[in-house]
């Protein structure tokens, strides 16, 4: 009895001495992994070092060029030694900083059909819709060259060069002599280079679109709005005098017949809405100058620029998150009437318009004003082919198509589409190499944004959209080499939607920006009324083994 | 080069129709009633419980959910010049949100990062009404920025004047005077920004307004106010039309569908036989309440 009287002191702290190294190796072996798996921030892995990869890739895109020669006169080594001239002509400087443009060359003799046909053709444009006819299949980014001997019925004298409606180029060739034939050289250089494939303009889109700043100010970089799967379109009527001029416009009828072609040319690779509209009472707030020459009213191109602010207000916000585009008809008041635009010469400009880049354009179209004796509102019609035709070349121009011109050439006119095949294959190569270059960026500054901060939320869904946009740019690199520009096209939009979609996602937001102290003063109130004691308590139980140590050695 | 106009208001939006207001829906510049800051032409696309420092950042950054309309988002690309002016009561290092949170400054240099990242902006002029406003643009890191701030660290910014009429101080010295200056600029005026920073000297605004040029690249001096303020587009001539066909078209427009149509014209509709309408038998309450 007095044994277990003198042990229970001891055993009662040896009770305490246990327990509390129990309450301590709950704390440390199951409360600490707890607590830290239950405040981790659910992160889908991402494919960073993949993301790294393709930002650091070249981006080759090719291009196939086919020469046909009709005349069998020619020497076969002339022909290589030409093949080889023009080989060395579309090297050179074809791209720079992770964009490089490789011209694939293919000499030929021309077909048993192909002699045929250009025997029985009248003029070049029967040629080229001939020639056209014996294609089979739809062929972007491969343009044909025509080398046609000697013919004076299809080149009648004033150009040795006809761009056809297609991708094909006709060139005349008088002699069969090796001369004649390295002539064609330097016209076919700038042609394919410049025109066809803008080499400059390519590397200069790609470039920004990767990053990099330009401080100079390119125009027809800066003109075309970027690309997007959809854009919306607005035509805009506005009547400043209704109760004078009753303006009637046959819109439908006219986007209908004019701009219908041109949308469904399109409808594969970008959907464009139109929507239109009328305003009445908005007038242009400014005053034109008196011509009193010819009692114009004009407009210099310094007082355009402050036309559209004060309009653009009323001409309303839509609802789609597309880019929109306005185009405006402005019927001059009757005090301003007729109202001209006047260019640095000071003659009033051909088609009486102007277009402000990313934005639209602007049309002053005058009418006449109605005679003494008729009942005002007098009825007029906006000419819509007019109209069209001017609205059809800034849209155009604002979508990025190029505004090629060539001087030495006759070039067939598109049809009511308004765009020729070469035009569409250098917007589709300029949109891909675009997206390609965008997407690429975004998914690298995500990728950045998403290591560097430890503490967004990484969901499922942004997993997802990241790594089918890394899987779109990787067929999209293979597409360009290969120059299969429509795929590439299509998967280029796909790899562009994905990732801006997985950028701009709500819930990447770092909402909390948490320095270290502030997490201190989070978790100090919580544990350290529980962590004191434990600690304590553990320090009491080291001294009492400690103590029975001791007591064990005496 | 601005090529964009579109402003984004975010304002707690308590005063116009304040109960206190003598003038309501009126918000002037002054006390002499000078200029009515709250026109007409006024959209607050934020208001009240809306501003937040969330959804600030958001708008920046671009992070808005999909349901977001066009006129709430800042729809920029790499040729815009933004202007991003707050004021509100501050101190060092933040600035208060409707007296429940703060955006520190280390948020608002992420946030430009991540704009500068996605290529949301050319060039930012960051105008900033604040006691200790120069600490909000300190931390900033992204080209292209210019930061203006009525004070700097260490200084508080002052009240211009008090409109007894409301019982409260109405405008902040600096924010009046830089209002002077901006007020007597034309969308033609070549005042160059240079001249906008010396606005409010010490003497008239008693802080020092601090100015923050080296992630500036272009020289002050040469950039027009306009650039900022104002939304001046660039314009081009177009000299180009595409030729178009209009054959076939004689008949078109009145054998189109016509705009309007009255009972007669239009397509007779079928007679359908609809069965007149009733309500339902209601639950016989009558003949339950009767038994008792």
């Amino acid at each position: 009895m007095v044994e277990t009287k003198k042990s229970s002191p001891r055993y009662d702290k040896s009770t305490q001495v246990y327990s509390a190294l129990g309450v301590a190796f709950v704390c440390i072996v199951i409360g600490v992994p707890l607590w830290w798996k239950t405040t981790e921030t659910y992160r889908v892995s991402l494919p960073y070092s993949h993301i790294a990869e393709l930002a650091a890739k070249e981006t080759i895109c090719s291009v196939d060029v086919t020469i046909v020669i009709f005349d069998e006169r020619i020497d076969k080594k002339d022909l290589s030694l030409f093949g080889e001239n023009l080989k060395e002509a579309l090297e050179g400087t074809s791209g720079s900083s992770g964009l490089k443009i490789k011209f694939r060359g293919n000499l030929r003799d021309a077909y048993e059909d192909e002699q045929m046909i250009l025997k029985r053709s009248l003029n070049l444009e029967d040629l080229d819709r001939e020639i056209d006819r014996e294609k089979v299949l739809e062929e972007h980014g491969k343009y044909s060259f025509y080398i046609i001997p000697a013919n004076d019925k299809l080149f009648p004298g004033t150009s040795d060069i006809y761009i056809g409606r297609r991708r094909n180029v006709y060139l005349h060739m008088k002699s069969p002599a090796l001369e004649d034939l390295n002539r064609l050289v330097p016209i076919l250089k700038p042609i394919i280079r410049d025109k066809f494939v803008n080499v400059a303009a390519l590397v200069k889109t790609f470039e920004s679109a990767s990053g990099a700043q330009h401080l100079e100010t390119d125009k027809a970089s800066m003109r075309a709005v970027h690309s997007n799967p959809g854009y919306d379109v607005t035509f805009t009527l506005l009547n400043p005098q209704p109760d004078i001029l009753n303006v009637q416009w046959d819109i439908k009828r006219g986007v209908e017949k004019f701009l219908q072609p041109f949308i469904e040319k399109l409808m594969q690779f970008a959907s464009i809405t139109v929507k239109s509209q009328m305003l009445y009472y908005t007038r242009l707030a400014f005053k034109p100058k008196h011509d009193k020459n010819n009692g114009r009213y004009f407009l210099k191109q310094e007082d355009l620029p402050h036309l559209i602010n004060p309009i653009e207000a009323k001409l309303g916000s839509h609802v789609s998150n597309n880019p929109n585009l306005n185009f405006v008809v402005y019927i001059p008041t009757r005090d301003q009437s007729p109202l001209h635009i006047y260019d640095e010469k000071d003659f009033p400009t051909a088609t009486n318009s102007f277009l402000s880049p990313r934005w639209g354009g602007v049309l002053l179209h005058n009418m006449p004003s109605p005679q003494e004796n008729t009942t005002l509102p007098a009825q007029v019609q906006v000419d819509m082919k007019a109209m069209m035709e001017v609205f059809l070349a800034q849209l155009k121009m604002l979508l990025g198509f190029p505004q090629a011109a060539f001087p030495q050439a006759d070039v067939a006119l598109p049809d009511n589409s308004g765009i020729l095949l070469w035009e569409l294959d250098y917007w589709l190569r300029y949109r891909t190499l675009e997206n390609i270059a965008s997407s690429t960026a975004t998914l690298k500054s995500l990728a950045q944004l998403l290591e560097q901060i430890g503490n967004i939320v990484i969901n499922d869904d942004i997993g997802r959209e990241v790594q089918h946009a890394v899987e779109e740019i990787d067929k999209c690199h293979t597409l360009l080499k290969q120059n299969k520009l429509k795929e590439a096209f299509l998967s280029s939009k796909e790899a562009i939607v994905a990732s801006e979609k997985a950028f701009f996602d709500p819930s990447l937001l770092e909402l909390l920006y948490f320095p270290e102290d502030q997490k201190f003063a989070i978790y100090i109130p919580l544990f350290l009324p529980i962590s004191i004691p434990v600690f304590m308590s553990v320090i009491q139980a080291i001294k009492y083994f400690r103590g029975k140590d001791k007591e064990k050695k005496e | 080069i601005a090529y964009f106009s579109q402003i984004i208001l975010m304002i707690a939006d308590d005063m116009a129709c304040n109960p206190r207001n003598p003038r309501p829906a009126m918000v002037f510049n002054n006390a002499n009633e000078q200029i009515n800051v709250y026109g007409h032409d006024v959209e607050v696309d934020y208001r009240g419980y809306e501003v937040t420092v969330e959804n600030f950042i958001r708008v920046m950054t671009g992070r808005l959910p999909p349901s977001t309309p066009r006129s709430k988002r800042l729809l920029s690309d790499d040729r815009s010049n933004i202007l991003v002016y707050m004021t509100g009561h501050g101190g060092d290092g933040f600035l208060k949100f409707q007296d429940a949170e703060e955006i520190s400054s280390i948020e608002l240099a992420d946030a430009f990062e991540q704009m500068w990242q996605k290529q949301r902006y050319h060039e930012v002029l960051f105008i900033i009404d604040t006691c200790q406003a120069e600490s909000m643009y300190q931390k900033l890191y992204s080209p292209n920025i210019l930061g203006v701030a009525s004070s700097r660290v260490g200084e508080d910014s002052l009240s211009h004047h008090v409109d007894s009429a409301i019982g409260v101080y109405v405008i902040d010295r600096y924010t009046y005077y830089a209002l002077e200056f901006l007020e007597k600029v034309t969308p033609e005026s070549k005042k160059t920004l240079s001249q906008f920073l010396k606005v409010c000297p010490k003497s008239a605004c008693v802080s020092t307004v601090g100015v923050r040029t080296d992630l500036f690249q272009r020289d002050p001096k040469k950039v027009l106010v306009t650039d900022f303020f104002g939304s001046v587009r660039n314009v081009e001539l177009s000299p180009y039309t595409v030729t178009l066909n209009d054959t076939g078209d004689t008949g078109d427009s009145t054998a189109s569908d016509r705009e309007t149509c009255s009972a007669d014209s239009c397509a007779p509709k079928k007679k359908i036989q609809r069965k007149k309408m009733s309500y339902v038998d209601q639950f016989p309450v009558e003949q339950f309440l009767k038994r008792r």
